[in-house]
């Protein structure tokens, strides 16, 4: 399992969540109301998986949402969601790049 | 208009282009054979279903891309005439060149921008509709956007169609709508919006009808434990 404490040493990694696959809280940081976010990262979730599923898409991976000062990233697999919020949006790939270095590290 | 979906669907590895409004209809689209008109309409309501969500955490989202094992699924907000917003939504698979496309979908987006300023949206129906036209399936998805309730106007508060009387009035709905979501899920923000047409008809929401609202709403949450939850959780902030 990803270690979100590592995620966090990142200073553009402002707050993480990590929810199941239905939006049920895991453990977050930095989040004060980690509930009502995970509740929303599994509703994005599963409806981006229909309509994957619909057009043919495969499997979701990432979800990157970006506004002007900060951008949500959802990294999906096959049983959690790990939510990070990063600030600033431009941020991201070096963001995506953290997520994916523990995994790496453990093959 | 058409020109300007097709200058994407150009774009090697675009499977689809289409334009949704914001209750997640078809307004414009472009696509190869296998993503007809009936299963854009489909994946529209789950797209706008999945944009009001964001919304809930990211109000003035821009973009927002979706990656699947054999693609992706591209969205581009596109600000319309006044209360009105529209979802550019790019369906690609694995062999998109994102750098290369990202180009495309920035120069496409900015016209379609100024086109829906200029009232643009009339004609998007007409001059976007590829042929053949399947009819619109009778099951669409579409049960947040058939409110008729939209986030997906940008406003400091969020809850786009509620006027309030100051500050502080509007950071209560955003945490009633917050608390709410934890109960309700993402619908908890057209709750709050139908809940304040109630409690506050002809004035702007102030602090005062703060209790009746929150009453209101605790009368959507079935569990009585969870309503309880709800009502002090809005309390005490």
């Amino acid at each position: 399992m990803t270690d979100i404490a590592t995620i966090a040493r990142f200073p553009e990694v402002k707050k993480i969540v990590r929810t199941d696959r239905q939006g049920t809280l895991i453990d977050s940081l930095r989040e004060p109301e980690p509930e009502g976010v995970a509740a929303v990262a599994g509703f994005v979730v599963g409806a981006l998986v229909q309509a994957g599923d619909q057009l043919g898409l495969g499997a979701l991976r990432r979800v990157v949402a970006t506004g002007p000062r900060y951008a949500d990233l959802a990294a999906v697999s096959e049983r959690t969601i790990i939510l990070l919020r990063i600030e600033p949006a431009s941020a991201v790939v070096a963001a995506e790049k953290a997520l994916d270095a523990p995994s790496q590290g453990r093959k | 208009m058409e020109a300007v979906l097709q200058s994407i669907l150009d774009v090697p590895g675009v499977g689809a282009v289409m334009v949704l409004d914001a209750a997640g209809h078809v307004a414009g689209h472009r696509g190869r054979a296998v993503y007809d008109r009936a299963l854009c309409e489909q994946v529209g309501g789950l797209v706008i279903k999945a944009v009001d969500a964001i919304q809930l955490q990211q109000e003035d989202w821009d973009s927002m891309t979706a990656t699947f094992g054999d693609g992706k699924l591209i969205l581009r907000r596109l600000a319309g005439e006044e209360g009105v917003n529209h979802i550019l939504a790019i369906v690609a698979d694995a062999t998109l060149n994102i750098s290369f496309a990202t180009v495309s979908i920035r120069v496409a987006a900015n016209k379609l921008r100024a086109a829906l300023r200029n009232g643009a949206t009339e004609a998007i129906p007409v001059t976007l509709t590829p042929v053949p036209v399947a009819p619109s399936p009778a099951d669409s998805k579409v049960a947040l956007s058939n409110s008729g309730l939209s986030w997906s106007r940008p406003s400091s508060l969020g809850l786009s169609r509620i006027a309030t009387a100051d500050p502080a009035s509007a950071a209560f709905l955003s945490r009633s709508a917050k608390e709410l979501a934890r109960q309700l899920g993402p619908m908890a923000k057209v709750y709050v919006e139908e809940a304040v047409r109630r409690v506050s008809p002809d004035t702007p929401f102030a602090l005062s009808a703060a209790a009746k609202l929150i009453e209101d709403l605790a009368g959507s949450i079935e569990d009585p434990e969870d309503r309880e939850a709800f009502r002090k959780a809005v309390s005490k902030g």
